[in-house]
C-alpha cells in the first residue's frame, strides 16, 4: 500500500496505535471516577509547559510532562479539599494552566512550532518522541494490567476499596503520574485539544455495547485504534490534519453506534409487539 | 455471649456542632441490631466512626477486641454503604465482578482473581438468591436486586458483622421484603447485623432491638415502643 511506503507514516501508525491502546485504559477509569474533563485540564496545562520548553529551549514534550504531573498533582490535592465538587479541582487547574500558557505563548521564539502542539503533528513525530511513546506506553500498559482490579474497585468506589485493603492513595498516585504523562505525550501527536477526546470519545463508544467492565476496557481500546486507523487513512487521502481528523472519525463512530443501537431497540420492541398479538 | 463491638463514651463533632454526645453501646455476637433516628441525628456518622473514617473527639469504639484504629481484619467486617444516587449502579461491571472485587485480601496486591475467588464471588451470589444475575451489569438490575448484589460483596469475605447503612433506601415495598427475610436468614446463620435504618414498622419482625440516636446520645428501645 502507497501510505506505507513512506517512513513518516509508517511511524504515525505506530505511534496512533501505541497511543490508542494506552489512552482509553486511562481513559475508562477517568470517566467513571466522574473526572471526564481531565483530560482536557492537563493538555490546556501542558501547553504551559510547552512554551516554557521552547522559551527555556528544552524538548517541548518534557516540558509538557514536567507542567502536566504538576497540574494532575494540583487536581489531587484540591480534589481532597473540596470532594464534594471534584470536577472544580479540574477548571481552577485548567484556568491556571490556560493563563499561564497565555502568558508564556508571548515569549516563545518560534509560535509554529508552539502551535503545532495545539492541533498536533503526529506525522512529524521525531525519532526521540518516537521512543518516548513506546516507553511510555510499555509502562502504561504495564502498569494497568498490574492495577488492572485496584484502579476498577477505586474507580467503583473508592471508600469500599479501602475498606477492603487497597493502598488507595499510592494506586491514585500512580495513576494520576500514568495520567499526565500519557496526556503530555499524546498532546505532541493528536494535539493538546483533543486529547480528552481521544480520552472520552472511545468510552461512550464501548459503553454502548459492552456487557462488563472488562469488554468495557476491551471496546474502548478497539473503538480507539479503529478510529486512529481510519482517521490516518482518511487524512493521509483526503490531505487532513491527521488528529482531527482521528477525532471526528471517533465522534462518528459514536453517533453512528447511537443508531444502530436505537434501530436495534426498535426492532426489538417491534419483534415483542408482533409476538404480543400472535399470542392473543 | 461474645462482644463484637463496643462503643463507649463516645463523643464527636462536626466543628463546634456536637453530633454524639457520650454515646455507650455493645453489640453481642449473633444480634440482629437496627439503629433508627431522624434525619441528622447521626447515623452514618456513626457508622463512619465504626469503620474508622471519621476520628472521635473522645471516646472508645472496639471491634471484635481491637480498637477501631489498630483494627486490620477488615475483610472480617462486611459493609454495605448508603446508595446515594445512580454512581455506583452506572458502573459499567457485572454483579460477578464486583463481587469478586471484594475478595482483594484474599487475591492480593497487584495480583489477577483466580478461579476460586470467581467461584466465592458466584457462591455469595447464590447466597443472596442473585445466582441467575451474576452476568448482569448493574445497570440492568432492579434497586433490590443492586442492594442483594452489595450484600453479596460484603458476604463474600465471610464476615462476623454485617454493617448496613439504609439498605432499603428508594427500593420497593417487595423488594424490602425480600431483603429483610434474606437479612434474617443470614443473622439465623450466625452473622451478626447492625443496620441504620428508617423502616422502622418493617423492621420490628426482623432485628432483635432497636438502638435509637436522638438528642446527640443513643438509647435502646424495645421492639414496639417505637
Amino acid at each position: 500500500m502507497e501510505i506505507f511506503e513512506f517512513a513518516f507514516m509508517r511511524k504515525a501508525f505506530l505511534v496512533g496505535i501505541l497511543l490508542a491502546v494506552i489512552i482509553p485504559c486511562i481513559g475508562v477509569i477517568v470517566v467513571f471516577k466522574r473526572l471526564s474533563m481531565i483530560g482536557d485540564a492537563l493538555s490546556h496545562t501542558s501547553l504551559a509547559g510547552v512554551a516554557a520548553g521552547l522559551i527555556g529551549n528544552i524538548n517541548p514534550v518534557v516540558g509538557a510532562m514536567i507542567a502536566c504531573t504538576g497540574a494532575a498533582f494540583g487536581i489531587e490535592a484540591i480534589r481532597k479539599k473540596i470532594p464534594r465538587y471534584a470536577e472544580m479541582s479540574i477548571a481552577i487547574m485548567m484556568s491556571a494552566g490556560v493563563g499561564l500558557a497565555g502568558i508564556l505563548s508571548g515569549f516563545v521564539p518560534n509560535a509554529a512550532g508552539f502551535n503545532s502542539f495545539l492541533f498536533g503533528s503526529i506525522v512529524a513525530i521525531s525519532d526521540f518522541e518516537l521512543k518516548l511513546v513506546v516507553t511510555v506506553s510499555i509502562i502504561v500498559a504495564g502498569c494497568f494490567l498490574l492495577f488492572y482490579k485496584e484502579l476498577c474497585y477505586i474507580a467503583f468506589d473508592e471508600n469500599s476499596a479501602r475498606l477492603s485493603g487497597v493502598p488507595v492513595d499510592l494506586v491514585n498516585f500512580i495513576f494520576t503520574l500514568l495520567t499526565a504523562v500519557t496526556v503530555s505525550v499524546a498532546a505532541r501527536t493528536v494535539g493538546a485539544l483533543m486529547v480528552s477526546s481521544l480520552m472520552v470519545v472511545p468510552v461512550a463508544c464501548s459503553l454502548q455495547v459492552a456487557k462488563s467492565y472488562r469488554q468495557t476496557v476491551c471496546w474502548s481500546i478497539t473503538f480507539a485504534v479503529l478510529s486512529t486507523g481510519v482517521g490516518l487513512f482518511v487524512a493521509y487521502y483526503r490531505g487532513l490534519k491527521p488528529g482531527g481528523t482521528i477525532v471526528l472519525t471517533g465522534v462518528l463512530l459514536l453517533f453512528l453506534l447511537f443508531f444502530i443501537k436505537a434501530v436495534v431497540k426498535k426492532f426489538r420492541r417491534n419483534a415483542s409487539k408482533m409476538v404480543g398479538t400472535q399470542a392473543t | 455471649m461474645k462482644q463484637l463491638l463496643s462503643i463507649q463514651d463516645l463523643c464527636f463533632a462536626y466543628d463546634k456542632e456536637i453530633i454524639l454526645d457520650h454515646v455507650n453501646a455493645e453489640i453481642m455476637d449473633g444480634d440482629f441490631v437496627g439503629v433508627i433516628g431522624s434525619n441528622g441525628t447521626g447515623k452514618s456518622t456513626l457508622i463512619r466512626l465504626l469503620l474508622g473514617q471519621l476520628r472521635p473527639v473522645s471516646g472508645k469504639i472496639t471491634i471484635l477486641g481491637t480498637p477501631v484504629g489498630q483494627f486490620r481484619e477488615w475483610p472480617k467486617i462486611g459493609y454495605v454503604p448508603q446508595v446515594g444516587g445512580d454512581a455506583h449502579r452506572e458502573f459499567p461491571a457485572t454483579a460477578k465482578e464486583i463481587v469478586t472485587l471484594s475478595e482483594f485480601s484474599d487475591i492480593r496486591f497487584m495480583r489477577m482473581p483466580r478461579r476460586r475467588h470467581i467461584d466465592k464471588a458466584v457462591q455469595a451470589l447464590k447466597a443472596v438468591e442473585m445466582g441467575d444475575y451474576q452476568n448482569r451489569q448493574l445497570s440492568a438490575l432492579s434497586g433490590g436486586q443492586f442492594q442483594r448484589v452489595m450484600i453479596a460483596k460484603a458476604l463474600v469475605n465471610e464476615p462476623k458483622l454485617l454493617i448496613l447503612d439504609e439498605p432499603t433506601s428508594g427500593i420497593d415495598a417487595h423488594s424490602k421484603k425480600i431483603l429483610f427475610r434474606l437479612l434474617k436468614n443470614l443473622n439465623q446463620q450466625g452473622i451478626t447485623i447492625l443496620m441504620v435504618t428508617h423502616d422502622i414498622k418493617e423492621t420490628g419482625q426482623y432485628v432483635n432491638r432497636f438502638l435509637e440516636l436522638k438528642d446527640q446520645t443513643i438509647c435502646e428501645v424495645r421492639i414496639g415502643e417505637c
